[in-house]
């Protein structure tokens, strides 16, 4: 195979490695990954790391002793609460939008009042969360800074396995403003939502800043 | 659509229908697997147990809400899924070694790593290491042997990000195995780094 062809397809193959060693791929896609992957040493090497990590994922030297609860004590648990649970799903629509405004007022409170307090850092306009913004959820600004030598194609990388991401710019500085949008959190989900983007292999810091009303 | 996934689908239709012997049923097929998986990523007997049970509560309370546009095995590892990354954030879980107890894995954190642990051993001490996101797709893909599809449709993201996933959490291994001091295993391993 020619270097230009091993190229080529070296990223799609890479890519597909995983579901190759869990055997889910098609017939056709296999056989093409496995071909490709004879001719290619990345490529061999990377195979051989995803092996290792499913041999580490199966080969647990411990089974569980699986309990054996029985279907009725589960039933059991939702009739004691009973039908309430089901009929929770009906719950006035109205009420619900309430208790959510209130949840967004507070968290929207506290986020400003923390901002207000770093208010150097951000020239961002904070306004009162009101129900409107629950349709559709509010957008909230993630600072993201990235390590030295991370390069955009990486740091494209890194924002696309964030969750809710709606979009992002980049400054001049190189770093990102990613605008993420979550439906009333609370302060501990935006906290770990901070620190396991900085534990991505490339960011040195993720701050949430600001939030911001999506525009109407 | 294959036997088992259009038998489950029966069986779900009539969950919806509060159907007692149809919920035990499903019961039966996943309590064991949903409990390992739930193990082997808790590390806890009990909260193995609680998560589990609390996937096959939302099964029965949900059932009617199922549209059919997956397999029903890849929507009870969805929730599956969602209860585990909303426990381990809640909890903020140091994830544990399959098969150790929370202290033990510490422990074996801080011990000569050459000459106490093979290098299996690391590698899982690697994975417990990784955010949970990416820890819970490897377990999917790996454990649960979901395809690329099933698992980003388990996870409500895009293909591009399972495989953005997979990729970020076999690097955090190699580094984190690096970082350890874990000698490489093969001579071809060292010229792969991105």
């Amino acid at each position: 195979m020619k270097n230009s062809d091993l190229n080529k397809c070296c990223h799609e193959s890479r890519e597909e490695i995983p579901w190759l060693l869990n055997g889910t791929l098609s017939e056709s896609a296999a056989a093409a990954v496995t071909e490709h992957i004879q001719h290619c040493n990345v490529c061999q090497a990377d195979f051989e790391s995803h092996t290792q990590l499913r041999d580490a994922v199966l080969g647990s030297q411990v089974t569980p002793m699986v309990p054996t609860p029985k279907p009725e004590e589960i039933l059991g648990i939702v009739r004691a609460g009973s039908s309430s649970r089901r009929r929770s799903r009906q719950l006035p629509s109205g009420l619900i939008a309430l208790a959510a405004s209130i949840a967004v007022l507070a968290v929207a409170t506290v986020l400003s009042f923390s901002f207000y307090r770093d208010g150097a850092e951000s020239n961002q306009v904070f306004e009162t969360a009101t129900s409107e913004g629950l349709s559709g959820g509010i957008d909230y600004i993630l600072q993201l800074q990235f390590e030295d030598g991370v390069t955009r194609l990486e740091k494209d990388e890194i924002v696309g396995q964030l969750d809710d991401v709606v979009k992002w710019t980049m400054s001049d500085s190189g770093n990102y403003e990613v605008h993420v949008q979550l439906n009333a959190p609370s302060l501990a989900v935006l906290k770990d939502y901070e620190e396991d983007t900085t534990t991505i292999s490339g960011v040195h810091s993720a701050k949430f800043t600001a939030l911001q009303l999506p525009v109407r | 659509m294959d036997n088992t996934n259009a038998a489950e689908l029966l069986l779900l239709r009539r969950v919806a229908k509060d159907d007692d012997k149809a919920f035990g049923e499903l019961f039966k097929n996943y309590y064991p697997r949903l409990f390992t998986f739930l193990f082997r990523l808790t590390g806890s007997h009990g909260c193995a147990e609680e998560l589990a049970n609390d996937v096959l509560l939302t099964l029965w309370e949900t059932a009617g809400r199922f549209r059919g546009e997956s397999r029903v095995s890849t929507w009870v590892f969805g929730i599956a899924y969602r209860k585990a990354l909303a426990h381990l954030r809640k909890r903020k879980l140091k994830l544990v070694s399959f098969g150790d107890n929370d202290q033990a894995s510490q422990a074996a954190i801080s011990i000569d790593l050459n000459s106490q642990l093979e290098r299996e051993d690391w590698v899982r001490c690697s994975i417990d290491e990784l955010p949970p996101k990416q820890k819970l797709t490897v377990m999917l893909v790996y454990f649960l042997g979901l395809s690329c599809a099933e698992t980003a449709i388990a996870t409500d993201v895009p293909v591009s990000t399972v495989k953005t996933r997979m990729f970020h959490a076999r690097r955090n291994m190699k580094q984190y195995l690096a970082a350890s001091g874990v000698p490489r295993q093969r001579e071809k391993d060292s010229g792969n780094e991105e």
